[in-house]
């Protein structure tokens, strides 16, 4: 069984659709990556799979069973949502024994979830003073409370600094070392490409693509980078061709679906002079952008 | 149910707001007491009978119910207003349950302050009256009637932020509405604007005054009880249903 399902699930805002029919599944022991643009629906479906939000329409488990029909949730599924807060007056430690002691969990739990996020020194500090990546760890300490199965974390690197980043990326493999699920979300592949097994990209509330890693790199267009004093004639003709071709700038083109050979063929044919010819293995990056149909637009 | 309430306490305890407002409770009221112990028998200022502790018990029941109401609102609006909302319904997604909790710990905090205050009444009183030749008789049930009285009160006044914190979700707004109609003008507006004096004992806060200031014209002191806690119980249900069904987003 799916550590994770979601079918079907939809979530009206008035008029946004901020999630629309998504289907997806998580395997047990899986890293997944969970990626589109600002605005995608991220937050929302993981909203909806924490039981936060009622979907409009369909269903999201966690082994099989929707989260607030979870026996003792907090000890099968930790979560960091982006806007989950803190009491600015209340020290981390006692933010984290008030958590554990509704969660029936032993309040010493507490100082071992801060030591495993390294906030030991700053556990009896106000939070209020804390740094938003000091925050950031304190919500994967609650997350950690109850030694959970599967981890849905949110966005988790954002406001770390590099270190952090790092030091998050070990946490994760670590977790997944030990065979638990993982769900991180994220609008930059690269931050999670180092961790995850699977991505599910959506956008527009969509799904767009659910693969490997490595399948995912494998279907990655390759691009070739063209500077040319006619750079409107060259992509005229290899878009009449089938090329995908983008300006860059005034004499640059780069041009998706066709190979030097190919660009060169077009050229000469034309009599169109090259100054320069580039191939270049797009980037994860490009491949995001490129399946969310982002390519060229500035956000 | 109890770690629930359990929390909630701990939730409490771990913040200045409710710390601050009991130790409050009992020094203002020492203070009070010894304002009103000084004026007393001055000319405009009632002297000191026997039945003065029954009157000084009640002396801090206005501010101590302004207290219970704003500690009531902040333990329910924070939740929100800081986004701790999140962490705790994750951890209970039942959310009527939670709700529940608060109300109860509002309250047992809210029967703390009372108590609280009502222990420095007879600490800085009874030795005071006893100075004076004063005898007053500590085992008075109209003495610990009021005590009782008004530890009901300040807990019910607590629920009742509750309550009112979780049926607008907002603090200030909470607070705005709750001062507002702690301040008795809303009641007694809608009392003269029906026409029907009688009409304000059986409104929450006409209800409450059975217990803070009773006789007054008001209702008995169990009836009052009993009307005031079902304004608050209807008002946490209301609150109560309403978090339950919210998107948080
Ligand atoms: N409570 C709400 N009311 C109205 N619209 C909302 C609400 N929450 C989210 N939305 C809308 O739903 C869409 C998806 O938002 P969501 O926060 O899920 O995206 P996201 O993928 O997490 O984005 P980001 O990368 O910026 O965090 C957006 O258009 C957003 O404006
Ligand atoms: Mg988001």
């Amino acid at each position: 069984m799916a550590a994770i399902s979601v079918q079907g699930l939809s979530k009206r805002f008035g008029e946004v659709l901020a999630v629309d029919q998504l289907d997806f599944q998580i395997d047990q022991g899986t890293v997944a990556g969970f990626l589109g643009p600002n605005g995608a629906g991220k937050t929302t479906t993981l909203r909806m799979l924490l039981g936060l939000v009622a979907p409009t329409a369909g269903t999201a488990t966690i082994a099989g069973r929707p989260y607030r029909e979870l026996p003792d949730p907090a000890r099968r599924v930790g979560a960091v949502l982006e806007a989950s807060g803190f009491h600015p007056g209340r020290s981390a430690r006692d933010h984290l024994r008030a958590l554990a002691v509704a969660a029936g969990i032993d309040p010493g739990r507490a100082d071992q979830t801060l030591e495993l996020t390294g906030l030991a020194a700053a556990g009896r500090r106000r939070v209020g003073g804390f740094s938003l990546g000091m925050r950031q760890r304190l919500g994967l300490a609650a997350a950690l409370l109850g030694d959970p199965e599967v981890l849905i974390l949110d966005e988790p690197a954002n406001g770390l600094d590099p270190e952090g980043v790092h030091w998050l990326r070990g946490l994760v493999r670590g977790l997944a070392d030990q065979g638990r699920t993982v769900l991180v979300s994220s609008h930059v592949l690269a931050e999670v490409a180092q961790t995850v097994d699977q991505v599910v990209i959506i956008d527009r509330g969509r799904l767009v693509a659910q693969s490997t890693l490595a399948a995912l790199t494998a279907g990655a267009d390759r691009t070739v980078r063209v500077r040319t004093p006619q750079p409107e004639a060259l992509r005229d003709l290899l878009v009449a061709r089938g090329a995908r071709v983008t300006l860059d700038g005034p004499d640059r083109l780069v041009v998706a679906g066709a190979s030097t050979e190919q660009v060169g063929q077009a050229a000469a044919a034309a009599g169109v002079v090259l100054h320069e010819m580039r191939f270049e293995r797009s980037n994860l990056e490009d491949v995001f952008l490129e399946l969310t149909g982002r390519k060229g637009e500035h956000s | 149910m109890t770690r629930l309430v359990h929390a909630e306490l701990v939730k409490l305890r771990t913040t200045r707001t409710a710390r601050a407002l009991l130790v409050l409770a009992a020094v203002g009221t020492a203070a009070l007491i010894a304002v009103v112990l000084l004026l007393a028998g001055r000319p405009g200022q009632p002297a000191l009978g026997e039945d003065a502790l029954r009157q000084l018990v009640l002396v801090p029941a206005q501010p101590l119910t302004l207290a219970a109401l704003i500690l009531g609102i902040l333990g329910m609006a924070g939740e929100l207003r800081y986004g701790t909302a999140t962490p705790t319904f994750l951890v209970t997604p039942h959310r009527g349950r939670v709700v529940v909790a608060k109300l109860a710990a509002a309250g047992l905090t809210g029967l703390a302050m009372a108590l609280a205050s009502s222990a420095a009444v007879l600490a800085v009183g009874l030795p005071w009256l006893r100075a004076k030749g004063i005898e007053v008789a500590v085992a008075d049930p109209g003495v610990a009637a009021r005590i009782a009285g008004l530890a009901v009160a300040v807990a019910l006044f607590a629920v009742a932020g509750t309550g009112l914190a979780a049926l607008l979700r907002n603090q200030v707004a909470a607070l705005v509405v709750g001062l507002l109609w702690w301040s008795q003008g809303v009641e007694r507006v809608l009392a003269g604007l029906l026409q029907q004096p009688g009409l304000e004992r059986w409104l929450p806060l006409g209800a409450a005054s059975a217990l803070t200031r009773p006789g007054d014209g008001s209702l008995p002191m169990w009836a009052g009880a009993l009307v005031f806690a079902a304004y608050g119980l209807v008002l946490a249900l209301l609150g109560a249903r309403l978090v339950a069904h919210r998107d948080l987003t």
